[in-house]
């Protein structure tokens, strides 16, 4: 007699596995994503970050970088789908196979969303597991915790093209201001004029002299994080001389006031 | 000593002790490495570190680029405004689609698989 089958489907077996490598080099690998590694026949991998494929090697019999399809000055896009084609076609010929991506994969990560779209077509099973991502390096290096104020992410380029509202009682960060309105990877630095329309914009939720941070969080284990405060004035400028990587951090203006008088008096009431 | 420098860091990143080691005891645990002053030194300089790994110093097989969202781009919200598809052309699209999977399946070669998969990225996404 066969087994019936399971209402819902178990985590194992799968056909591709995602995994997010952390941020800060293989320290920031889980249990869990390194018994992904162990158990699939082949790893593909988007992390350019010094020592990771080698150490990745050392659980995978085979691992594959898929960064050698990014091309200076072109759009990203064409890449994405290359590296998405590559899981995908490896699993239907031998799965399981698993992909290794940078930070966590389902923050920014498209190909994650491909492989994703593209197995439910081709009946494979897909399992992602989640990552340290970008956001929890960046709460550690400011030293904040968002129970107070809540928090709002946008990141910089769709901030501009949909001129999304902010909220400036609210912990605002605004990922990759430092390549704001380019779609293609460039290694050439950028001239002030690429981020005056992101500071203007700001401009009109905050104050020139309200303090805002940019964090470069930290990539390698020996290194360190980098906070350099200024005001969002000064933006463009400190833009044009930060290096390529970083995250604005903008901290709440104002203190919104408690509406619901009478909620506050139960909750009051309850601490005493 | 380019090659020992490049052999600490990779430890860094695969035996935790010897990480740890680096910050609390570094001449200790360099000891056992060919390494110039500057070298010797950035192991045990944050700063100093994280400046010759931005700048590329040859220790990396890939471009110096940094794949995170707090790094050049990797993400880019694309949707458009949604434009009215006729039912031709979702059938076309379906079609295709359709088409593309059955390429995949059917491929004996690698590369076919891939250029296949190619396609169905083009359409899906």
């Amino acid at each position: 007699m066969s087994e019936p089958e399971p209402a819902v489907q178990p985590v194992w077996p799968f056909d591709i596995g995602i995994v997010g490598t952390g941020i800060v080099g293989t320290h920031q690998l889980t249990r869990e994503a390194e018994e992904v590694i162990r158990r699939c026949k082949r790893t593909f991998v988007i992390d350019s970050g010094y020592g990771i494929p080698e150490y990745l090697a050392t659980l995978s019999p085979e691992v594959t970088e898929l960064g050698v399809f990014y091309e200076p000055g072109q759009d990203r896009l064409p890449t994405y789908r290359r590296m998405a084609a590559e899981v995908v076609a490896a699993a239907v010929a031998d799965a399981p196979v698993c992909l290794a991506t940078y930070g966590h994969p389902w923050v920014y990560c498209y190909p994650t969303t491909l492989i994703t779209r593209a197995a439910s077509l081709l009946d494979l099973h897909v399992e992602v597991f989640p990552g340290i991502s970008a956001f929890d390096t960046l709460l550690v290096d400011l030293g904040i915790d968002i129970a107070l104020s809540g928090v709002q992410m946008y990141e910089a380029t769709d901030l501009l093209l949909r001129r999304r509202p902010i909220q400036n009682d609210v912990t605002c960060i605004v990922w990759q201001p430092t390549v704001v309105g380019d779609p293609t990877y460039r290694p050439e630095p950028y001239t002030v004029d690429q981020f005056e329309p992101l500071q203007e914009y700001l401009l009109r939720f905050y104050p020139a002299e309200h303090e805002a941070a940019i964090v470069t969080t930290k990539t390698y284990p020996l290194t360190r994080s980098v906070v350099q405060r200024l005001q969002l004035g000064e933006l463009a400028a400190e833009l044009e001389q930060a290096p390529q990587v970083g995250t604005l951090y903008i901290p709440p203006l104002t203190e919104r006031p408690v509406e619901d008088t009478e909620l506050l008096e139960v909750m009051l009431a309850a601490e005493s | 000593m380019l090659d020992d420098f490049k052999q600490a860091l990779a430890r860094v990143q695969s035996d935790y002790g010897f990480y740890i080691d680096c910050q609390a005891n570094p001449a200790m645990a360099l000891a056992g490495y060919d390494l110039s002053v500057d070298e010797r030194s950035a192991l045990s300089d944050p700063e100093k570190l994280g400046g010759l790994l931005r700048g590329g110093i040859g220790i990396s097989k890939l471009p110096s680029i940094t794949i995170k969202i707090s790094g050049t781009h990797d993400w880019v919200n694309r949707t458009r405004p949604k434009k009215t598809t006729t039912n031709m052309e979702e059938v076309e699209l379906d079609s295709q689609i359709a088409a593309e999977v059955a390429a995949i399946g059917r491929a004996d070669t690698s590369e076919g698989r891939t250029a296949a998969a190619v396609r169905l990225m083009e359409l899906i996404g």
